[in-house]
């Protein structure tokens, strides 16, 4: 008898259970707003490079939703952590498509977690604004980029140092794709210059001991002046940077990367100064579209988060925009397919300058500029191509 | 004749452990879920119930016969990999640049092949450390440790050898079949389901066969007093390997099962994070009794999945907390129920059966004494 | 990498090794001795609580961490002179270590699986508390001194020589603690026969809180001390995880002597071997030579023959 009341009782327990769960997280669409999705690593690995991408999509839907929304209707977001983990961002980008029914999605920072989430968009058919600068190979149809790729970046960043920097290159990179194709995407255009690669270094994502690597630096490289290409995730690069400094090779080899940005120059003090930095936004470009995204951003986070605005953030302010403007030409007919074919020739006054969504290939016409940290940690321009580029991803 | 049969039948089921039948609860919960659940729950629990294999997988190896590992998803994500490798080099993914499958991986070049190499993989890498080990007599907290050392330089390993790994960006699998590598071969979410449910049966079911064999009795003694074991005639080295293989099978399937309900996998699959992991959910359920696992993990991961979409819809600023309230509901089980949820309740049982035995003796010592 | 790995790697050592000339040698030795310091100097608080009281104290990075953001606070904010921090860090964690000892880790003793969920489930808790409190923002200590001295072709920087400065300081310390003073004796006495040494009338739960304290207090000393090499994140721990543990258990678990002699033999083969390849396929090479060697030596390489330490 006993047994078969505690049969009963788990059986009550088990359904209680299930009737619980099957209860949860059916939101239906709201007419009156259009609902998108945030996805940035709130804690994990990459949280403090995508804090600022996170607080500029906030700022830019606050905007638009105080300029009367899209058509009359406010922007609604939801907004999920991923961790920096490519398996979460697969979880909770699903759990966005299907549980809170949103019509599109901005967001991620790493290359894995975007090409995880790939397959999850074109099960679902939703369409992903990614920010992030990236090594722009193998686009994806469901994915609008509003960051730069290498022909706007690296194939400006190279000359530039060969030309005003030194002839010899030391690179090093993270074991990660990104890293690694974006030093082989520099191997071949060293070459192509007549320049010299003297080594060719790959290290492990958790390094913060460089000593042998700057050992190997020194005697490699000797009294001949050289560019240290360094690409170098978040922890690592900074150890990289305080480490080369404190061991005095400052003087004699500069650092330039693609991971300089606001947000180290400003922590890393001496270490980061005279290197060089190359990506299509700096928080130093004088222009009215700038000083006002800087103005709100201050409002809205305090002086001293706004002298860390990066690129990435910048980007995506620019996505969030582009995003609110496809939909107003989708009207009421909001599927996959409408947002992204509306972002065809679509332009924006950004703050890094006027930019537009190439119909072919759904990245944007952008600028490529270099800058140099200085004594600050402001990041100056250096150079500034005359005109946006058009971006040519490898298929 | 018939009534002392019903009597012997009616003495074994009430000797049945209470375990099994929340065993049963929970696999009743399992087969109802999906028909009254969203689609993204049921995607959800797919990847728990793989999550279940593997941490069964564990308690074989820790909670009956002691051997904590604490680097298990070395062999999770080892099967893992298998299939991950086969589908980016059957479907041509652009990233790979190498021809032929060197030889050691040549069977990945067919599903059939893949699937097996995904069992077969973990057994080796299992038998190779195992026969690396036991024969050293390496016990108790070392083999932790090598595990955990093993679990980390895994992880470097994977991302190092992105040529066949696409290393830190990790390989899509497109096809949530068991048997397929193609793009258009796709069970809808709630099919796949009870392939994983028809799995997790079959490794139930073989672990209840093993545990109350006399391998499982002896594997038990391992446990408790290998020393005295010997003495006894037994080679308990023979068993712990044995007993790893099986285990470290079991961990590939799980990372089969689970890495074609993910869609993906990537090097977190063999790090510590996750070998951590699967050993808190192991312990928080209770250990050296199956359902324990199956428990364990259950409540831990819905709880997991319920907190982060609770906290992060509540405000974003909050998401950072979830983390810090499992920290201290683990601080807090450790304290409560340090025999896990599944093995405070045998304690419980245990402790009431003794009662009333205690009873019903001294009851019988004072109608004696009348 | 071309084919797969063991072919490959044998290519690169023999390429490499014929680019490697003199100067890169002793510079890869030299900077290699200053690292396997670092390494003694955040192992030793884990073999302390290892070695003395087999507590697997999964909490030990995150003490590392709460050193660097100590050290963050005290010298790079506030201008407290950096010994002064380096003592004050070990004072704050020693303070901390007691408190966790007689909340969490006193209960367990013994039970292998228990410690280790309390000190996991306490690790999670410093991190995410550290996240929350002080902020996703890097956070940079500058090196107290930046003079570099060349001698010849090589060169140190002088903070590195300062911590291994530090790093002998604390094993010193730690050795006269355990041989010379009274309260080391009792800790010796109540590793070797806890029974005994409490019919001699000495409180052995004091002995455990102080033994544990310490352990956490140099680790805190040792993260404070690494600080101004990176930057100071919640994150800092993690990469720390996998070779303060491999240190320890290759050295001997109760042996410090032998977690000194393990922190030079890993530093260095891991400096010299990323001299000829990269500095991944060095740490997987040297962590499987490790394992290969505790196999041999399951005891550690210098165990205690029942007195020693």
């Amino acid at each position: 008898m006993k047994k078969v009341k505690k049969i009963i009782v788990l059986l009550l327990v088990a359904t209680m259970m299930v009737s619980s769960l099957a209860a949860c997280g059916k939101k239906s669409k709201d007419s009156d707003t259009i609902k998108i999705g945030l996805v940035f690593s709130l804690t994990g690995g990459t949280a403090i490079s995508e804090e600022c991408m996170y607080n500029s999509a906030k700022l830019a839907i606050e905007e638009i939703n105080k300029a009367g929304g899209v058509k009359g209707k406010k922007i609604e977001y939801v907004v999920k952590d991923y961790a920096t983990d490519p398996d979460t961002a697969v979880k909770v980008v699903k759990e966005m498509i299907l549980q809170d029914k949103v019509s599109a999605i901005v967001g991620l920072y790493t290359s894995s977690s975007r090409v995880a989430v790939e397959p999850v968009l074109e099960e679902y058919d939703v369409p992903l604004v990614y920010p992030t600068f990236y090594e722009g190979e193998k686009p994806n149809k469901h994915v609008v980029y509003t960051g730069a790729v290498p022909n706007q970046q690296g194939d400006y960043f190279v000359p530039y140092l060969y030309k005003n920097v030194s002839k010899n290159f030391y690179l090093i990179g993270t074991d990660t794709t990104y890293a690694a194709g974006i030093n082989k995407q520099a191997v071949t255009l060293i070459d192509k210059l007549g320049g010299k690669v003297i080594g060719n270094e790959l290290v492990s994502s958790d390094t913060t001991d460089f000593a042998d690597v700057i050992a190997k630096i020194k005697s490699d490289c000797g009294d001949q002046g050289c560019v240290i290409y360094a690409n170098l995730n978040g922890d690592s690069g900074t150890a990289f940077y305080t480490q080369f400094a404190a061991a005095g090779l400052s003087e004699k080899y500069t650092i330039a990367s693609f991971i300089m940005d606001e947000s180290f120059s400003t922590a890393l003090g001496k270490a980061a100064v005279g290197t060089y930095a190359s990506v299509n936004y700096f928080n130093s470009i004088k222009s009215d579209a700038n000083k006002k995204f800087l103005d709100a951003y201050s409002a809205a986070y305090g002086a001293d988060k706004t002298k860390a605005v990066t690129a990435v953030g910048e980007s995506t302010y620019d996505a969030v925009y582009l995003l609110s403007k496809s939909l107003e030409k989708c009207g009421n007919d909001i599927s996959s397919d409408k947002i992204l074919t509306n972002f065809d020739n679509l332009s924006f006054d950004a703050p890094q300058g006027t930019i537009k969504v190439d119909p072919d290939t759904h990245h944007i016409y952008a600028k490529a500029r270099i800058g140099q940290v200085q004594t600050d940690g402001t990041i100056a321009i250096v150079f500034e191509s005359d005109d946006v580029i058009k971006p040519e991803p490898v298929k | 004749m018939n009534n002392v049969k019903m009597k012997i039948i009616k003495e074994q089921l009430k000797n049945i452990a209470v375990i099994r039948y929340i065993d049963i609860a929970v696999f009743l919960f399992l087969i109802i879920f999906p028909f009254c659940s969203g689609t993204y729950w049921i995607y959800v629990m797919s990847g728990i119930m793989a999550f279940i294999i593997f941490a069964i997988s564990l308690d074989l190896l820790w909670g009956y016969t002691g051997l904590m590992s604490m680097g298990h998803s070395l062999l999770f994500g080892a099967g893992g990999y298998m299939i991950g490798i086969s589908s980016a080099y059957m479907n041509h993914v652009d990233w790979i640049d190498y021809k032929r499958l060197p030889w050691f991986l040549a069977p990945l070049s067919s599903e059939v092949g893949a699937f097996v190499m995904a069992l077969v993989l973990p057994a080796f890498i299992s038998l190779f450390i195992g026969l690396f080990m036991f024969t050293g007599k390496i016990k108790g907290v070392f083999f932790s440790l090598i595990t955990l050392a093993l679990a980390g330089i895994a992880e470097l390993f994977v991302i190092n050898q992105s040529k066949y790994t696409h290393g830190n960006s990790g390989i899509t699998v497109i096809s949530r079949t068991i048997l397929s590598n193609s793009k258009n071969d796709r069970m809808s979410d709630f099919d796949y389901y009870f392939v994983v449910f028809g799995f997790l049966i079959l490794i139930y079911i073989i672990c209840l066969f093993i545990v109350n064999s006399r391998v499982g009795k002896v594997l038990q003694a391992v446990r408790e007093n290998e020393e005295r074991l010997t003495f006894f005639g037994f080679k308990p080295s023979v068993f712990k390997l044995l007993i790893y293989t099986i285990s470290g099978m079991m961990a590939g399937l799980a990372g089969v099962l689970y890495v074609r309900a993910q869609g993906s996998i990537n090097s977190t699959a063999v790090g510590i994070n996750l070998a951590t992991l699967v050993l808190i959910w192991v312990a928080v359920g209770g250990r050296g009794n199956l359902t324990g696992a199956m428990i364990g993990t259950l409540v831990l991961q819905i709880l997991e999945t319920k907190l982060t979409s609770t906290f992060s819809s509540i405000s974003s600023d909050f998401v950072q907390y979830w983390k810090l309230v499992l920290g201290f509901i683990i601080l807090l089980i450790v304290f409560l129920i340090p025999k896990g949820i599944v093995g405070t309740l045998i304690d419980r049982q245990q402790k009431h059966k003794d009662r009333k035995r205690k009873e019903v003796i001294l009851q019988q010592e004072v109608i004696h004494h009348e | 990498m071309n084919d797969y790995f063991p072919p490959d790697f044998l290519f690169i050592s023999l390429k490499g090794m014929s680019t490697m000339n003199i100067s890169l040698i002793l510079q890869l030795l030299v900077s290699g001795i200053c690292s396997s310091f670092v390494l003694l100097l955040t192992s030793l608080g884990l073999v302390i609580i290892m070695g003395y009281m087999k507590v697997v104290n999964l909490a030990h990075t995150e003490m590392l961490m709460l050193g660097a953001f100590i050290c963050y606070y005290f010298y790079q904010v506030m201008h407290i002179p950096f010994v002064l921090t380096l003592i004050l860090s070990y004072l704050i964690c020693f303070i901390f270590g007691m408190l966790v000892e007689i909340v969490v880790i006193r209960h367990f003793y013994g039970k292998m699986a228990e410690t280790l969920l309390a000190t996991y489930g306490l690790s999670i808790i410093l991190k995410q508390l550290a996240l929350i409190v002080f902020g996703k923002s890097y956070k940079k200590v500058d090196y107290p001194v930046e003079h570099v001295i060349h001698l010849n072709t090589i060169y140190i920087e002088s903070y590195k020589l300062i911590l291994c400065v530090i790093s002998l300081v604390a094993l010193v310390g730690t050795l006269l603690l355990i041989n010379k003073t009274s309260m080391g004796r009792k800790i010796r006495a109540t590793t070797q026969n806890r029974t005994m040494t409490e019919c001699l009338g000495i409180d052995t739960r004091r002995v455990d809180t102080i033994t544990f304290s310490h352990g956490m207090g140099l680790a805190g000393l040792a993260g404070a001390a690494i600080a101004p090499m990176s930057t100071v994140t919640y994150a800092l721990g993690e990469s720390w995880l996998t070779n303060t543990f491999m240190n320890v258990v290759m050295g001997g678990v109760s042996s410090l002597f032998g977690t000194v002699a393990s922190s030079f033999i890993i530093q260095e083969g891991v400096s010299m071997i990323s001299g000829i390849s990269n500095s991944v396929t060095a740490q997987i090479v040297v962590l499987m030579v490790v394992i290969v060697i505790v196999r041999i030596k399951p005891e550690g390489l210098f165990t205690p023959k029942g007195r020693r330490s």
